[in-house]
Parts: C-alpha cells; structure tokens; sequence
C-alpha cells in the first residue's frame, strides 16, 4: 500500500467526521446564539427513507400577501429566489408574525430586529416561502400520535443575524414535547 | 455470434458426420473438442466467485441498510448526543478496521472493503442523523453532495469499486432533485459522469462506464429541456424543440464513433456495445419527430431569434462528427455512414427548415437513405453485427411506428384525408420494399450475405394490414389534390421514387416477378388515391378495396407457391379467412338474429374451414413435392 493512500485514507476519513463537526456545531451555535421566536403552525406525517418520520410544519409566516412585500419590482419573484421575511412580535400576542419581505435584507434590517431567511416556492395568489425549519423530525410512529392529539401547535426556532433559523422545540398547547 | 458451449454442443453434433464424409480423422475430432472443452474450463475458472465473498458482499449489504435503517428509526430512548457519539464511533470503528486489513496488514481484502463501505454508508448516516437531530430540511440535497463527494474521495484514493458505484448513484440523486426539486439545470454535473468514466475505468468497471454514459445522456437532456423550459414563447419554442431533435443526428454520430473506437479497448467493449446502440436509437429521433405535417414558425428556424444557442450547439456537434470522421478515418473503419449523417444535416440547415413540405420531403429522403445505409454499408463487415441486427430492427420499427402514427391521424374524427393518409402508408411500405429489394440487388452482385425475406414480409404485412382497415364503410373523403401541398408533395416523392426504383430493379433484378406482383398493390393504391374525393360513395371504396385485399391475398397465395413459403401461405390463408369473416358480419348483422347466425356462422365455419384446410394441404403437398422434385 502507498504512503500517499495511507496519508490520503486518513485525511479523507478526517474530513467526513469534519463534515459532521461543522454540521453539528453551526446547529448548535444558532440554537444557543439565535433569537428565540414561537411560531404557529399545521402538521402532517411523511416520511424519509434515511432520516426516519417526520411532522411538516406549515407556519402562517408561510404563505405572505403581497401586500407586504418592501422589495423591488414584485412580479420578477419567482420560485427558488432567496427572500428575508421580518418578524415581530404583537404586544401582548404569544406568536410572531412576518409584518414585511423583501429581497433586500439590508433595507428590512434598518427597521426589524429578527429577520428570517427563505426560499420561495411559488408565487400565485400569495407568495409561498420555505424556511428549512419545515421538518421536524420525530420516532418511528409517533407523528400520527402526535397529530391526532394536537388541537395546537407551535415551535420555537432560533434565528440569527444573517437570517438564518433552526428548529429547537415543538409544543402542543404549550406543552413541549419530548421523546425521551 | 454464438456462445462457446452453444458452439461445443453444435460440434459435438457435426463432428461425426465430418468423420463420415472424411474431412477429419477421429483423433483430429477428439483434439478439436478437447481444445474447446479446455477454453470453457478456463473461462469459467476465470469467471468463478467464490461463496464465501458472495456471502460476505451479502452481509455487508445487510450491514450498511442496518445502519441506515437503525437512525432512521429515530430511536429516542437514547439521547442525540449518544447517538451523535455513537455514530461517530461507528464511522471510526468501520473505517478503522477497514484500514487495518487494507493498509497495516494488506491481508482480509474483502472485509476491508465491506468495511470502508460500511464506513462510507456510516458518514451518510450521520448526515442524516444531524439532519434529524437537528431538524434541518433546507436544501436536503446538500447533505446527499456531502456524502457524495465523501464516498467519492475514498473510493477514488483506495481505487474502491463499490464505492464508486455508492458515489455515482449519490451524485445522481443529487442531480436529479436538484433539478426536479429546485429547477437547477446543473450545468457542471457533466464533470460527474467523465470523471467517473475515468475512475470506472481505471477500476475495469465496464458497467460503471455505461452508466455514466447514460448519466451523460441524462444531463444532456436536462441542459436542453432545461433551456426549452425557460422559453415562453410558442414559436421559438417549436423552432428551438426542431433544431434539438436535428441536433440527435451529428450527436448519434459521435456516439457511434466512440462506440466503434472503444470497442478495441478490451475493457471497454460492452459498454461499447451499448453506447453503439444509443447512438444508432438517437441517430433516429429526428426522423421519428420531424416526419410528419407539423406547423412551423417560419422559412427558417437555424441562427433566428431565439434560437441561437440551439444553432450554435448544433453547429459544434457537427464540428464533433468532424472529428469523429477523422478519428474513424485513423483507425480504418467505415465513415461512409458519418459523412452521409454529416452532409445530410449540412444541407437540412442550408435549406429553408421551417419550410414544410422542405423538412418533410427531407426527413424522408434522409429516413430512406439512413436505412439504405444501415442495410447496405455493413454487410460484409464480421465485426458489425450490431448494425446489422439493427438494419431488420430499425426498418421494421420504422414500418410500425410511421403505420401506427399515419393510421392514429387517418383515424381522428371526421377525418377527410383517412384514404389518401392509409394510401400514403402503402406508398411508404411499397418504397421500403423497394429499398430492400436495391440491397438485395447489391449484395447479390458483391456476394455478400443477406436476408431479404424478413423486411419483404414486414412490408406484406404492413400494406395488407391497412387494406383491410380501408376495406370497412370510409366517411366522405376530400381530394387528395386538396391536402396541404407538404402532404401532395410527399406523395409526389413516394411515387417518382418508386417508380425511379422499379425501373433501376426491373433492368437489374433477374426475379422481376415480386416487381410485378408488388407493382400491382403499388399502381392500384395509386390509381385509388387520386380517385377517392367528394361525391364518391362509400360502396365505391369498399367495393374497390375489398377487391384490393382479395388481390392481394391472391398474390401472397400465389408467391407462397413460387417460393415454396408455407408461412407465407399460413399468413395468406389466414388474411383471407379475416377478411371473409369480416365481411361475412358486415353484410349479415343486422338480418339475422344473433343465435341464428350464431349457428349458421359455425356451420359456415366448419364447411369454410374444412374446404380451406384441404385446399392448404393439397398447396402444402404441391410444395413437397415440387421440392423433392427438385432435390
């Protein structure tokens, strides 16, 4: 066996558990660091083959009106594009709520403290956002248990500056839950 | 080509007669078997698998699905962080071992290998288990690129095949739901599958060297696709979807070239075999697509707006079938086909393309001289076998698709033209005949094998197939000479061509009686087209080409007896019986009551039957003996 595959071997081996470090450590990072945002939301149950179940979350902050967009030019959004969605909190209301988007996060951060990153999914009669906080990943099973108990549900996410957020708890009627 | 056993078998057989009529002795036959029954003894040698590595490549699978299957479970009695440090141990543990047998002890090389899979297939566990723990579902696809390119850097270091496999099929998905999931044409994915060829190769892993063709054919696709996806007006849309299917013709070239150049490589000639058949399958999709009546935007579709990017493509494929040839030309094979294919779609972007009745009248020229070319050109050459086979495949599939697809347009509602669209088939088969019946002519005279009969009689079939669809009650018909002048002029190739045929066959063909008989379908399908228009009855037609179909019977009856072809006079027999039968409920339907002519029919049968078996026999044992007359 030649030196350069033993050297090789061990560095590529390195990297992949590198991979995972980074992986986990950037979660980690934004979970503690982020600003904490309670969302509402509506679930349902599918599956992925290499990460088990999962409940979709679909936020209200999901689908926005138009009418809230601060951006340029509206009708050149279309799927795919890269949009930041400002958050706020009503006085006395438990959830947050988007209160204005646009493709420029600059603009939106001079007057929004907590600003969230998305992907649009489709642009009709309202434009359709993604978050990447959309699955929630629970054991074998348990998500149509969970449905069938949930008349309300929530999630707490992390949000960092640059926008971009993580899931950290689920709850139903304000009740976290927990698998073990 | 026939296996070996299959040849050992044959010899076997053939040697004592060789014996007998003393060409060998019997100790040169026992010698001859011997050295063949050696040959498969040391090929299946070569070729055994031990059990104990089927069983361990069984258990490794079994393995790395238990993992990927274990995370997946999403087992919450145990906590993330023992999960994270579990499979963290695990892509240790794996890769661990792994090095242990392949690099520090070079011994136990199949467990090593089942190992470091098992470590690659950990690593993507544990992207998946951070995905999960974590909740991360924002562009899932990259953790499918990580785990890719991971497997890919390990597999290319220790030259592991399995591997490569691991990180193609990865790099795949990845592609594939890049592209479904977030419409990203992935314009550098072709890097993938020539990279992998090479890896592939380097491995001598032919099969990985024939997915990544078509992994490159895939991507092909998807560029195009793509750019058509992005057009949202019709007309350069038509334009653009025209110049990608012309473009199938320089690029079914070039693969054919690198078909035939790989077939050298030892290693690579079955994937060669395989890129050979695609590039002959897509040498024909312009032909399948532009060959018929459709709509184009304008005179011309080449270097327009909108359409440029498809020009400049087709422009460097053509540049690609250059090089080809002369790549060809340095190792002495056949470019004859390459400069046809070359010229054919220089001129087609010379011409005015969007020209109906131009692209037409050209897609049919150049479908006839493709399959002339495909007949003729590789008839003697032992090393073409696969052309060869797809000469009789090619030309009769093109028989079915051009008669389904002219049959599915005469057959829409309300369709005026249904006789003139089932007559322009006829005409089609009848030129196929004669192209079959030209490289017949020159094989003849070169001595060079060939087997007429199998597209004589696809075309049989094929014209007296839609005789008897025109043999039913037809709707009024418009005259053919009021069809749209792309359709007239078709027509008007199909019968100077045949008729420029006949008159070439008739001063070389020795066997003039299969012109004639042919020629009495072809005249009378002519002669019919221009008699069908308004004001003709239908009874006229019917009774016209029931007449036909009984002519034609009559001739494939009468042919069976001159060639002594007791399937073609099966065949006969059978068409007269469908049509009698056919007629029979026609005319008497609607005045019998059902169980009447039930009964009656049955009796029909029998007596029909019974005269039809015996005149068959009698046919039959004419034939006989006619032929041991001769023998």
């Amino acid at each position: 066996m030649k030196s350069f595959q033993k050297a090789a071997f061990i560095t590529i081996v390195i990297m992949q558990i590198a991979v995972l470090g980074v992986m986990i450590g950037n979660r980690v990072c934004l979970l503690d660091t982020g600003v904490k945002v309670l969302l509402k939301c509506e679930p349902v149950d599918p599956r992925s083959l290499i990460s088990g179940d999962y409940v979709i979350l679909n936020y209200e902050i999901s689908s926005l009106a138009k009418d809230i967009y601060t951006g340029p030019n509206l009708n050149n959004l279309k799927p795919n594009d890269t949009v930041y969605v400002a958050l706020e909190k009503l006085i006395n209301k438990k959830y947050w709520v988007a209160k204005s988007f646009s493709t420029d996060y600059d603009t939106l951060r001079k007057s929004y403290p907590v600003i969230m990153r998305g992907t649009i999914k489709d642009t009709y009669s309202t434009i359709r956002i993604h978050y990447g906080i959309e699955n929630y990943f629970v054991p074998q099973n348990q998500g149509l248990k969970i449905e069938q108990k949930m008349d309300d549900i929530s999630v707490e996410i992390s949000v960092s500056d640059t926008g971009e957020s993580a899931l950290s708890r689920l709850f139903i009627s304000d009740r976290e839950v927990t698998f073990y | 080509m026939i296996s070996l056993k299959k040849f050992l078998k044959k010899l076997r057989v053939e040697s004592p007669k060789w014996i007998s009529a003393g060409i060998i002795n019997d100790s040169q036959k026992n010698s001859l078997l011997k050295f063949y029954e050696d040959e498969i003894a040391t090929k299946k040698k070569t070729l055994s698998i031990g059990l104990p590595a089927i069983i361990m490549g069984l258990a490794g699978v079994l393995l790395c699905t238990g993992i990927i299957i274990f995370y997946a479970a999403n087992w919450r009695s145990m906590p993330p962080t023992v999960k994270l440090a579990q499979i963290f141990f695990l892509i240790i543990l794996t890769y661990g071992i792994s090095y242990y047998f392949l690099i520090v002890q070079n011994s136990n090389i199949l467990i090593g290998r089942i190992m470091m899979m098992a470590g690659m297939v950990s690593y993507g566990a544990g992207i998946a288990l951070v995905a999960q723990i974590y909740h991360i579902s924002a562009h899932p696809t990259n953790g499918i690129l990580a785990w890719a390119i991971g497997a890919l850097a390990l597999s290319w270091v220790m030259k592991e095949k399995w591997g490569l496999y691991l990180a193609s099929a990865l790099f795949f998905i990845w592609n594939t739901w890049e592209l479904i999931e977030f419409k990203n044409p992935n314009y550098f994915y072709i890097v993938v599958p020539l990279l992998f060829s090479y890896l592939f190769y380097k491995v001598r892993g032919s099969t990985g060297v024939a997915l990544m063709f078509f992994a490159a054919f895939f991507w092909f696709y998807q560029i195009n696709l793509h750019w058509i996806g992005q057009i949202h007006n019709n007309d350069i849309e038509t334009s653009s979807l025209v110049i990608l299917s012309l473009c199938h013709i320089p690029l079914g070239l070039i693969i054919i070239g690198i078909g035939w150049i790989l077939k050298k490589n030892e290693i690579l000639n079955i994937p060669a075999v395989i890129i050979t058949v695609s590039g002959w399958l897509a040498l024909c999709v312009p032909f399948l697509t532009l060959s018929w009546p459709i709509k184009l935007p304008s005179q011309y579709l080449v270097f327009q707006s909108g359409t440029v990017y498809y020009s400049i493509e087709l422009l460097l494929l053509l540049a690609g079938v250059a090089g080809v040839i002369y790549s060809l030309y340095r190792n002495n094979l056949d470019v004859r086909m390459h400069w046809g294919g070359f010229i054919f779609t220089t001129v087609v972007c010379v011409l005015p393309q969007g020209n109906n009745t131009i692209i037409l009248a050209a897609m049919h020229v150049g479908l006839f001289a493709f399959l002339f070319g495909l007949l003729d050109f590789y008839l003697a050459d032992p090393g073409r076998r696969i052309e060869r086979f797809l000469s009789y495949f090619l030309f009769i599939a093109f028989l079915v698709i051009k008669g389904s697809g002219l049959r599915i347009i005469a057959g829409a509602e309300n369709n005026e033209y249904f006789i003139a669209y089932c007559i322009g088939f006829i005409l089609y088969g009848v030129a196929s005949f004669l192209v079959n019946q030209t490289v017949q002519i020159r094989s003849d005279n070169r001595g060079y094998p060939f087997r007429p009969n199998i597209i004589n009689a696809a075309c049989a079939f094929a014209a007296y197939f839609i005789i008897y669809t025109l043999s039913f009650k037809v709707d009024d018909q418009n005259s053919v000479l009021d069809a749209a002048p792309s359709v007239l002029f078709l027509i008007f190739l199909l019968i100077v061509s045949s008729l420029a045929l006949y008159i070439y066959l008739w001063m070389r063909s020795s066997n003039k009686l299969l012109l004639v008989l042919s020629g009495i379908i072809f005249f009378s399908s002519s002669i019919m087209l221009f008699v069908s228009g308004p004001g003709v009855s239908w009874i006229v037609y019917s009774l016209l080409f029931n007449i036909l179909l009984f002519v034609a019977t009559a001739i494939f009856i009468y042919y069976s007896t001159r060639i002594n072809s007791r399937l073609l006079l099966n065949f006969a027999i059978a068409g007269f019986v469908l049509h009698v039968v056919t007629r029979y409920f026609d005319v008497f339907w609607d005045l019998m009551s059902g169980a009447g002519l039930f009964i009656v029919t049955g009796i029909i049968g029998i007596a029909g039957g019974w005269l039809l078996e015996k005149n068959r026999r009698r046919l039959i044992r004419n034939m006989d003996q006619s032929l041991g007359g001769t023998a």
